[in-house]
């Protein structure tokens, strides 16, 4: 809703300034967004210098005139007279609107191009003189805009209104809420007008089939229509608030709905077949010819005004072309009515038709005032000359409206707003907004002025005072509660705990879409993948599902971020909902682990340390981060899964239980991904992983004994593992063992072919003495022993 | 023989002080000072003396001993010096080459704002609640007084499920559905959520964003404790010298409707294009719940009152940390994530 604030002042005076106002508007909820500035389209226009003047060469009596001002310069094509160089003129270029509505452009005249003239009088509607240079003042400067050195501007509040204040979207309702907020009284009554009117003889009919979707409609005849163009301050009114002026009668109907609110409908009565008015529903299948040329399905969902045999309109919403206002109209039927806003809106959005009238009555237009405001347009349509209001209004009133009545009790505004609202601040600033009160006993009993509808409950007045008291004003002052232990629920407690303990693992968080679309699922499982929910209305191509694995994601950010930062280390997580089971969808925690990038450097050439490295590494994370977590044994078996690769992947199982899958991602699916390197993933299910947090920690004990260190190197065949030997070394250890641990993998032309070296580092201690080398000697011969019996590796010579 | 016991003595210091190494101090201390070197030869001459001279020379020639040996021990002291400073300048490195690095880990910027607030939060006496993604079409909109017909509705263009489900658009379904869970007051609980609109991705839009919604339900709680509650969050998440403003708009499950807008943390209030030249900028939608929406959560609004709140955390985070375009929020790249 855009207003010129000179409208507003015909019904506040006010001295301060616009800013104030827009402020204090705006802090009592009517924001104003903008001050603008209007200059009715005369906005390229500027007060010329000509520079050059020469005749033009092919055309007789004209010439080419060069002008500039400020930053403009621009060459004019004139026969009117010569002109001196210097000579000041008013000039308009491309873009300027003529009162017309044309735009004005670029043209060719005889070979030399221009895209501006000299102004007229007619062109800013100085006068109706389109033969006459527009007279500037003397001390125009040069460069300035026409319309701001001629006065034909405006300023406007532009207002953006929040949709429970349908009240406000008209001159008079903001008037009637600047002049509470500023405790003055209103000037005038926008609906205090009379006009003689003509005695009725013409008999027509008005029927409300459905009062529940037309509580009111009221309809009078104007004869001796005269269609005209409106004047000079009327069109300028209604180019302020936005809209275009069309003829006298029609920029009645629209001054009126921006003066006062209520949307009119002009017909044109001889086309009305009966000088019937029926508000009915639509018939299924019944159609309509709207005025924007458009046949328009109906059904019975839909309300329409008709006339004896057919839909003349559709309610509130927009009329039909064929009993429209026109150049021939002699009568007029002027309808001013209440539409049921729900139903109204429904219909408007089947029917893709938005209007300003169908947007104030989505919103709530005052049904008390619908025939005021046909009077108000009457009073116009005369004042102008355009008809003759004839006597015989008719007002079908099915469903009178009542005033909403609402009591109050001071003490609970008090209790809900602030303690410092007294009985007489409570009262007084309902008076300011025009409520009438009754004192009660504890409280008060408010009517409601005609436009405020919107009332019902206590709580609407209590807003009302807050509002006109000042939100700003209100004391802040923290509750007294009784005091208890705040927590975070175990759901998203154990998140966050995880989420601190993936950093502390070196891993960085990852937050991306819940969408997914079938192409990146194939990308991953090809053609089996998981089942994702399906959003209903996607609003693109790639998100068409809800993500059934955080795991496309994660290759999508590792993909690109292979692209745009180069081989950065990447160590990343994603904890987030997933979406699984479409016949009826659930949601779940899951957690995901994406590495890749050369993560560390190479102290040795062992091939155990990988350039880039990728089972070793997200295993020794995910080691890392369970074992902060737990003291439950881990293990890892191999793992078939057709994501990873089959050779580099593992189960990983915590105190026995399945608690994720990890390792290389398939090369193929690196390949369809656009990843180059080797990148490793690790998939938890959190229901095996959250409980872990719970786990509670014991003090074992620490020895004060010295420990014994052997490294012992082991040649092996190929094929078997490290945790073969491990396990042999841990079971021949006993009870002096206290660790052993791989710290190396060799293989090399000198071990011979299918052979590895595998290096241990086993530490022996007694819990109460010192140990010494007779003690571990036979322990160490028995390991080897065993393995050699085993698993046939022997100890490397050094 | 005193004449050459000095001489030597002499001799023998000075060679010390002269040592250029530790291996060069050892045989200078054999050549003078061992079995075989010169004060041996002393220690023998000792015998051929009359006695009466015997003891007086004797105590000489242990004199000049342990004067040479705290030479000795002195020029050691000066060698070891010399040796670790040696080692020292052979130790010299280039101290502007890179330092070796671990890989670290950092925490999104949105679980870094989420973490803060809910921590401003528990410590004002709010619990932490959870909420679902999918949500009922009676959660998200009818029991939050949105029916089908209402003009709000506009704005919260939805991703639907099935014809009943959605995902949720605001935070706040969590407010009922916490009110039936925990059944009576008080109720003081914030819900951090993720929320999805559809709207198309741009610098400033995104479909999937992230509020915190929050609620108090108690008796006689007012509007008076609604402002003090979000300044004291707006001081603890912007800083204390940032000022608050409250005024009224709607929204359909609170009445009053209060927008929130803190001072611009950028201009400090001055105006500049972040707050859009104001002043001020908005991140706080809230008001007192509305009576029906009590009543939907199972309540009676002629018995208690409470306050609703949500903040756009998405915003919040922009703020902190200048960043000016949504999208990073989403896109993980890595030189972005790693900024936090």
């Amino acid at each position: 809703m855009q207003v010129p604030v000179d409208w507003l002042r015909e019904y506040v005076d006010f001295d301060e300034s616009l800013e104030e106002i827009a402020h204090k508007m705006t802090m009592a909820g009517a924001e104003v967004g903008e001050i603008a500035t209007e200059r009715f389209g005369y906005d390229n226009s500027f007060v010329g210098k000509i520079v050059k003047t020469e005749a033009h060469p092919k055309k007789d009596g004209f010439f080419v005139l060069t002008v500039a001002g400020g930053d403009i310069e621009r060459i004019v094509l004139t026969n009117l007279r010569p002109f001196e160089v210097g000579e000041i003129i008013p000039v308009a270029y491309e873009g300027f609107t003529f009162p017309d509505g044309k735009k004005l452009e670029p043209m060719k005249f005889g070979g030399i191009e221009s895209a501006a003239k000299i102004m007229s009088e007619w062109d800013v509607e100085y006068s109706k003189d389109a033969g006459v240079i527009l007279p500037l003042p003397k001390d125009a400067p040069v460069g300035a805009c026409i319309p701001d050195v001629m006065g034909i501007t405006c300023k406007v509040f532009v207002f953006d209104l929040t949709p429970n204040r349908g009240d406000l979207l008209c001159v008079f309702g903001l008037a009637r809420e600047l002049a509470a907020i500023l405790g003055k009284p209103l000037k005038k009554n926008v609906f205090d007008v009379s006009f003689p009117e003509k005695p009725g003889d013409v008999p027509f009919s008005v029927d409300i089939k459905d009062p529940d979707l037309c509580p009111r409609y009221s309809g009078r005849i104007i004869q001796e229509i005269k269609i005209e163009e409106s004047p000079v301050a009327m069109k300028r009114r209604l180019i302020a608030c936005g809209m275009r002026p069309i003829n006298g009668i029609v920029d009645v109907t629209n001054y009126v709905m921006l003066e006062a609110g209520q949307p009119l409908h002009a017909f044109d009565l001889d086309t009305l077949e009966d000088r019937a008015i029926i508000v009915r529903r639509a018939e299924n299948n019944e159609t309509i010819l709207t005025i924007d040329g458009k046949d328009r399905q109906l059904n019975s969902d839909m309300l329409v005004i008709a006339d004896k045999s057919r839909p003349v309109a559709v309610a509130g919403v927009m009329g039909g072309m064929l009993t429209e206002i026109t150049d021939k109209t002699k009568n007029m039927l002027l309808e001013s009515a209440h539409f049921e806003p729900r139903n109204l809106r429904r219909t408007a959005l089947k029917l893709d038709m938005r209007s300003e009238a169908s947007l104030r009555f989505e919103k709530g237009v005052p049904v008390a005032t619908a025939v005021d405001a046909s009077n108000y347009a009457a009073y116009l349509i005369h004042k102008n000359g355009w008809g003759a209001p004839l006597a015989g209004l008719i007002d079908a009133n099915p469903k009178p409206y009542q005033a909403p009545v609402v009591s109050l009790s001071f003490d609970k505004v008090r209790n809900f707003i602030s303690p410092e609202l007294t009985d007489k601040i409570i009262e007084d600033n309902l008076n300011r907004l025009g409520f009438k009160t009754e004192l009660i006993p504890g409280g008060l009993k408010a009517t409601a002025p005609e436009n405020r509808f919107d009332i019902s409950i206590w709580q609407d007045l209590a807003e009302e005072v807050a509002r006109m008291y000042g939100f700003e004003n209100i004391t802040s002052g923290l509750p007294f509660v009784k005091t208890h232990r705040a927590t975070m629920t175990p759901s998203l407690d154990s998140a966050r705990r995880l989420r601190n303990l993936l950093v502390g693992c070196g891993l960085t968080e990852n937050v991306s879409f819940s969408f997914t679309n079938a192409g990146e699922l194939a990308k991953v499982w090809g053609d089996n993948p998981p089942a994702a929910v399906p959003l209903r209305n996607p609003l693109t191509e790639d998100h068409t599902h809800l993500r059934p694995s955080l795991i496309p994601n994660m290759l999508k950010t590792i993909s690109n971020n292979l692209k745009n930062a180069g081989d950065k280390p990447m160590q990343m997580f994603e904890l987030g909902k997933i979406f699984l089971n479409p016949a009826e969808p659930t949601e779940k925690n899951s957690l995901v682990i994406g590495v890749t990038g050369k993560t560390f450097q190479t102290p040795t050439k062992s091939d155990y340390r990988f350039d880039t490295p990728g089972y070793f590494l997200v295993k020794g994370i995910v080691e890392q981060f369970l074992e902060s977590l737990t003291t439950l044994p881990l293990s890892f078996v191999p793992a078939s899964n057709p994501l990873l690769h089959p050779f580099r992947s593992a189960e990983v199982h915590v105190g026995g239980k399945l608690a994720g899958v990890l390792g290389e991602v398939h090369p193929k699916i690196c390949a369809d991904s656009d990843i180059k390197q080797n990148v490793a993933i690790a998939e938890f299910d959190l229901d095996v992983i959250v409980p872990l947090l719970n786990a509670t920690y014991k003090y074992n004990k620490v020895s004060r004994q010295p420990a014994l260190l052997r490294d012992i190197s082991i040649v092996v065949s190929e094929d078997i593992n490290a945790q073969t030997i491990e396990e042999i070394i841990r079971s021949k250890g006993g009870s002096l063992l206290e660790s052993v641990g791989v710290f190396d993998v060799f293989h090399g032309e000198i071990l011979g072919a299918g052979k590895k070296s595998i290096s241990f580092k086993l530490m022996f201690r007694h819990a109460d003495r010192t140990l010494n080398d007779d003690e571990v000697s036979p322990v160490m011969e028995a390991i080897l022993a065993d393995i050699k019996l085993s698993t046939g590796g022997a100890l490397r010579d050094m | 023989m005193n004449e050459d016991l000095k001489a030597i003595t002499e001799e023998a210091a000075s060679a010390i002080r002269g040592a250029q190494n530790h291996q060069d101090l050892q045989n200078i201390k054999a050549q003078y000072l061992g079995k075989k070197g010169k004060f041996g030869d002393f220690m023998n001459h000792i015998r051929e003396l009359p006695s009466n001279q015997r003891r007086a020379f004797g105590e000489e020639v242990n004199q000049a001993k342990v004067q040479l040996e705290e030479e000795a021990d002195k020029r050691k002291a000066e060698l070891d010096q010399k040796k670790i400073e040696e080692k020292i300048k052979a130790q010299k490195l280039d101290i502007s080459l890179p330092g070796f690095r671990f890989t670290t880990g950092r925490t999104h910027p949105l679980t870094r704002v989420w973490n803060e607030a809910c921590d401003i939060f528990i410590a004002m006496g709010f619990d932490v609640v959870d909420g679902p993604e999918i949500e009922t079409e009676w959660y998200n909109f009818e029991a939050l007084n949105i029916h089908a017909d209402h003009p709000a509705r506009d704005s919260q263009d939805s991703f639907y499920i099935t014809d009943t489900t959605l995902l949720l658009t605001q935070t706040s379904p969590v407010q009922i559905r916490t009110m039936e869970k925990i059944g009576k007051p008080p109720v003081q609980i914030v819900c951090p959520g993720r929320t999805f609109r559809r709207d198309s991705v741009d610098a400033s839009h995104s479909p999937i964003f992230n509020q915190i919604e929050g609620l108090m339900v108690g008796e006689n709680i007012t509007m008076s404790h609604l402002k003090a509650t979000l300044e004291a969050f707006n001081k603890e998440m912007f800083g204390p010298s940032v000022k608050s403003r409250f005024r009224p708009d709607f929204f359909p499950f609170v009445e009053p409707g209060v927008e929130i807008a803190i001072s611009c943390i950028i201009c400090g209030g001055d105006g500049c294009p972040v707050c859009k030249r104001s002043g001020w900028l908005e991140i706080l939608g809230a008001g007192m719940v509305h009576p029906q929406v009590l009543r939907n959560g199972g309540f009676n609004p002629d018995e208690v009152s409470g306050f609703a709140f949500g903040i756009g955390i998405d915003r919040v985070a922009m703020l902190k940390y200048g960043i000016d375009d949504i999208r990073l929020l989403y896109e993980n790249d890595i030189r972005f994530l790693e900024q936090f």
